[in-house]
């Protein structure tokens, strides 16, 4: 038989092998060292290997056993059974009663196991086996002799375990042994074969090149982020700049400036995070002047000052809008403007499959005079397009400060339903003038996770937020 | 946003046309309202908005529908007759401190059966849920009216002087035992919690007809066979009580009832003459980007239940707003209802014809290069709870911002950092293979003082995990970001003592880098601290850092 056919790894085992002589069992680990091939290229040849029978292969399993904190105390002060020994040594024996929690609970069964001690009304007193047996406990000298990384029986090992004296990870082994065949194909080995050789070209060999490869995890980016980048990326190209704002805001512009009346439903306790701190600085007067007048007017009640700087979590991105709306009137912005951000939004609310307590908003304005409705939609339906949803619809719908209002919804084929994606609208007189002192702004807030699970086929938004690390390394990613 | 739902048999008796339950749930949804489910019993559940309080009765969603889908377009005429001598409520200046609004209708010509009786039950409990905030700006009562003897009286009266028997109940009660025993009572009692008298209404005999908001008494309860129906509505806020009061008449109205105002302290009330509206119709096409001309203006509207009609060549049309939508405030809202009839899918999609520069507002150059050093992201939550933030990474429980209404014992406060967010992830992910090399680019606040600051932290745990492996990691990302820093001896208690540093930038401290101390591990569920200190073959330690940047 040649050895034309050898891999470069085969060849580096042979010889190893060879070395130790034929029949006789080599650790992986040890081969791995000899040959200069590493563990992993060694088991590779070895299984190769083994089809050609030139080896044999065996598995062994090794235990890998360290002492756990009760071990460490154990080993120190003695077994409980042994104290209670100890105790039961002295002259007339001990009480039970006097005897602690852990030498009552473990100690003496374990010393009676041991048939060290004898019990009769409530007393404890030394048999003579437990006098004969008493400071060489062999369970302890095992511990001794594991904490020193010495054998123990296997007996002696899974008492323990049991015990919880120590912890036990267990790790297979493999062992090789060269078969005559191997003997006689190494010997055929040509001097130069091997490591090294595959440089000169002389006598290297083909891989097999279509075995297959070694799993390793990725590092990415989470697949949010991944969504969130591609989103920036479609509104910039579409001309929009990116905005930010405040996670801790005041409900000035979380909901007063968005004409959402001081006894709106979204600004009961229930639905939104309230935080224990300082009120917040309100705009200038005149702006707070002008919104006072807005609720005042619209919705017939008494606008309060003090409601409105009450500090929250916010509940949407659109208080990022209606600052920058409002810098626009300001004249710290200049007009026509498109703007797009991305950020986190908090919600009172018992979390389950459809929602989360923190989840994210996609938020967008143009501010423009000119800016019509069907501009609204011709964006919309240009950044879904850019975003893989090509099949999309408009449908009525309500915001206390957008109107026209709409909720863009998308056609799922698998289901055969419209998903909604998030709303959109323009904002309301009553937002935009004392804001700005024109009209209109476009604006809308999108879901970031809705579409990530659409395209992920995942109806659970926790697993989003769960950094499973299997579904981390192993999910769709969005490019 | 209210949940109703509606017998499609009915909403199609009340409509005046038989239309299937597939084109039924398209007309709703189409007017703007999202259909929840369709059930096999031939039911709708639909979820109305707040600005449409009209929907919320099956009588007014059987309306729109009607108009919408083209079998009775245009205004609906509502008459109101007006009161006569005895059609009066007294209302004394005592109810001003406590609950200072009342307005009243009568409707005849009706006999009420199940389905009437079951509808207006549903409403009045919507109507009270939504737009009446728990009955604390508008509680309803219906009585039957040949049990009141008018005029009536609303007054405030002490709490044990007067005794009547609530609704469904046949012992009496003063209206302080009814908060304190009566199941209503005591669900609504916090409305009344800082009145010292409380509202009451009283008929010319002197008896008991309500206990607004709480509840009305049993002799006026309405049945099956009542034929005249008392309506009034109490509550702090007079136009809310109009607009509520407004759709509970037109929906009784379309079941055949005829109204009869009630002089309610010198207002007549309800008032369900239309509200008109003057509409440009370049306003229109310029906000919706269309081309509508006047007349198909007035057609689209007539299909939203309006009166209109085109003021000769002014290019003006004028809108007869019903008296049931208090949602028009301006004329957006009628410019909403031309679109939502013309449906929004029909609207030509153009883009704004102005260019401009787009642009990114950072970079995330940062996380790329976590990447590239062989770190995975995760996104983790901004709120957590004291023993997170600060015990289990042996801190002391330090300064922070508290939620004042927390849901939920795992979100109370917001972080402070972003450390014992990722070791929780390490410890929901013992399981997994590792190397576990994480990070995160993060939101923390400031110890208290409100303001939010971006953190970077980054966890690397596997066997060989220690001090120089995450300190090389820090220095190359610093470098790589060209910033130029120190590393100094440092203490903290999260961090293995004599295995942790400071990384300082122009003098000033901006994060901290280290293993993990074993009894943080520990609190977390990643190791035993024995197996830790031992180096054990199961030993898996964590290096970390943390910085501001």
């Amino acid at each position: 038989m040649g050895n034309q056919n050898l891999h470069q790894y085969e060849t580096g085992v042979l010889r190893a092998l060879q070395k130790s002589g034929t029949g006789r069992n080599v650790s992986l680990d040890e081969l791995g060292r000899e040959s200069g091939l590493g563990a992993d290229s060694c088991m590779r040849a070895c299984f190769w290997l083994q089809e050609k029978k030139f080896i044999t292969m065996k598995e062994e399993v090794d235990k890998a056993i360290a002492l756990t904190k009760e071990g460490h105390e154990y080993l120190q002060n003695g077994f409980p059974e042994e104290t209670v020994l100890k105790k039961g040594m002295q002259a007339g024996g001990i009480a039970v009663s006097k005897l602690a929690q852990l030498e009552k609970g473990i100690g003496i069964p374990w010393a009676k196991k041991n048939e060290w001690i004898e019990l009769a009304d409530g007393k404890i007193t030394a048999t003579e086996k437990g006098r004969v047996e008493a400071g060489g406990y062999s369970l302890r000298e095992a511990l001794a002799r594991i904490s020193k990384g010495a054998k123990a029986t296997e007996e002696e090992v899974e008492l323990l375990r049991k015990r919880g004296s120590i912890a036990v990870n267990e790790k297979k082994k493999f062992f090789v042994a060269l078969t005559k065949d191997g003997e006689k194909a190494a010997g055929e080995i040509k001097e130069g074969a091997g490591i090294g050789a595959h440089a000169t070209g002389a006598n290297s060999r083909a891989y097999d090149v279509e075995a297959p490869g070694q799993k390793i995890f990725c590092a990415k980016r989470h697949p949010l982020a991944q969504m969130s980048r591609k989103i920036s990326d479609i509104f910039v190209s579409m001309g929009f700049e990116e905005m930010k704002g405040e996670i801790i805001e005041s409900s000035f512009w979380v909901f007063d400036a968005l004409f959402q009346p001081q006894d709106h439903p979204a600004r009961e306790m229930a639905d939104t995070f309230y935080l224990k701190m300082r009120e917040q600085d309100l705009p200038s007067k005149k702006i707070v002047a002008k919104i006072k007048e807005a609720h005042e007017d619209g919705w017939g009640y008494e606008w309060k000052e003090e409601n409105a700087k009450r500090p929250v979590l916010r509940t949407h991105t659109t208080a990022v809008s209606a600052r920058h709306v409002s810098e626009t009137g300001e004249g710290k912005r200049k007009t026509p403007a498109k703007y797009f951000g991305i950020g986190r939004v908090f919600r009172n609310e018992a979390t389950d499959y459809k929602h989360l307590a923190e989840f994210h908003q996609v938020e967008g304005i143009v501010i423009w005079e000119d800016a019509t409705f069907g501009d609204l939609l011709g964006l919309l339906k240009e950044f879904y397009r850019k975003l893989g949803f090509e099949k999309i619809r408009f449908r009525p719908s309500f915001f206390p400060y957008t109107e026209p209002s709409l909720e863009i919804e998308v056609y799922f084929e698998e289901k055969k339903a419209w998903m909604e994606l998030g709303g959109a609208g323009i904002f309301r007189p009553e937002v935009c003038l004392p804001l700005w002192g024109k009209y209109p702004v476009l604006a809308w807030g999108l879901s970031l996770e809705r579409p990530l699970m659409l395209l992920q086929e995942n109806k659970d938004i926790r697993v989003l937020y769960r950094n499973d690390l299997s579904w981390l390394r192993n999910c769709k990613n969005i490019r | 946003m209210a949940t109703v739902t509606y017998s499609n048999n009915e909403l199609c008796k009340l409509a005046g046309k038989k239309i299937s339950l597939k084109d039924m749930e398209e007309n709703i949804t189409m007017i703007g309202m999202p259909v929840d489910e369709v059930t096999k019993e031939g039911e709708l559940v639909i979820d109305v908005t707040p600005n449409r309080l009209d929907l919320l009765s099956i009588e007014g969603m059987a309306r729109a529908v009607s108009s919408f889908a083209g079998v009775k377009k245009g205004l609906r005429n509502y008459e109101a007759k007006a009161p006569g001598k005895e059609n009066k409520i007294d209302v004394d200046k005592s109810v001003d401190e406590v609950r200072p609004f009342i307005v009243s209708a009568i409707v005849s010509g009706i006999k009420v059966d199940d389905e009437i009786l079951k509808a207006l039950l549903d409403f009045q409990e919507k109507l009270h849920g939504t737009f009446g905030r728990k009955r604390k700006k508008i509680a309803i009562g219906v009585h039957d009216l040949s049990k009141v003897k008018l005029p009536l009286k609303y007054a405030a009266v002490k709490p044990e002087s007067v005794s009547f028997v609530p609704l469904d109940k046949t012992q009496k009660m003063n209206l302080r035992e009814i908060l304190e025993k009566h199941e209503k009572g005591k669900e609504y009692a916090g409305i009344l919690e800082k009145a010292k008298n409380y509202p009451l209404i009283t008929d010319a005999n002197g008896e008991v007809v309500s206990f607004p908001p709480i509840i009305n008494a049993d002799k006026t309860k309405v049945a099956v066979g009542t034929k005249e129906l008392l309506i009034e509505m109490t509550g702090t806020n007079e136009r809310a009580l109009n607009e509520g009061l407004n759709v509970l008449c037109c929906a009784l109205a379309d079941r055949g009832g005829k109204i009869t105002q009630m002089d309610c302290g010198g207002k007549k009330t309800p008032n369900l003459a239309p509200g008109k509206r003057n509409l440009k119709i370049s306003e229109v096409n310029d906000l919706l980007g269309t081309k509508i001309g006047d007349k198909q203006a007035c057609e689209l509207l007539e299909k939203m239940g309006y009166g209109a009609k085109v003021k000769g060549k002014t290019g003006e049309l004028e809108v007869l707003v019903p008296a049931y939508r208090n949602d028009v405030l301006h004329e957006v809202d009628l410019i909403e209802d031309v679109a939502i009839a013309f449906d929004y899918n029909n609207i030509e999609k153009t883009l704004p014809s102005f260019t401009a520069v787009g642009g990114k507002a950072t970079g995330d150059f940062l996380q790329e290069m976590m990447v590239g050093l062989g770190f995975s992201e995760v996104y983790t939550n901004i709120l957590t709870n004291r023993k997170q933030n600060f015990e289990s990474v042996k801190l002391k429980n330090g300064e922070c911002v508290e939620i004042l209404n927390p849901l939920t014992e795992e979100f109370t406060i917001v972080r402070t950092w972003l450390l014992p967010s990722l070791l929780a992830v390490l410890r929901n992910n013992k399981s997994q293979p590792f190397p576990q090399k994480l990070f995160e680019y993060g939101d923390a606040e400031e110890g208290g003082t409100g303001k939010m600051k971006k953190k970077l932290a980054c966890v690397s745990r596997h066997a060989k995990a220690d001090y120089s492996e995450i300190k090389s990691v820090l220095e190359t990302l610093l470098t790589e970001q060209g910033i130029k820093f120190e590393i100094k001896t440092f203490e903290h208690p999260a961090f293995f003592k004599g295995r942790c540093a400071q990384v300082k930038v122009d003098g000033k401290h901006i994060g901290v880098l280290g293993e993990i101390d074993p009894q943080v591990m520990e609190n977390f569920g990643l190791d035993n601290v024995e197996l830790f200190a031992q180096n054990s073959p199961l030993r898996k330690p964590v290096a970390a850092f943390e910085i501001e940047i």
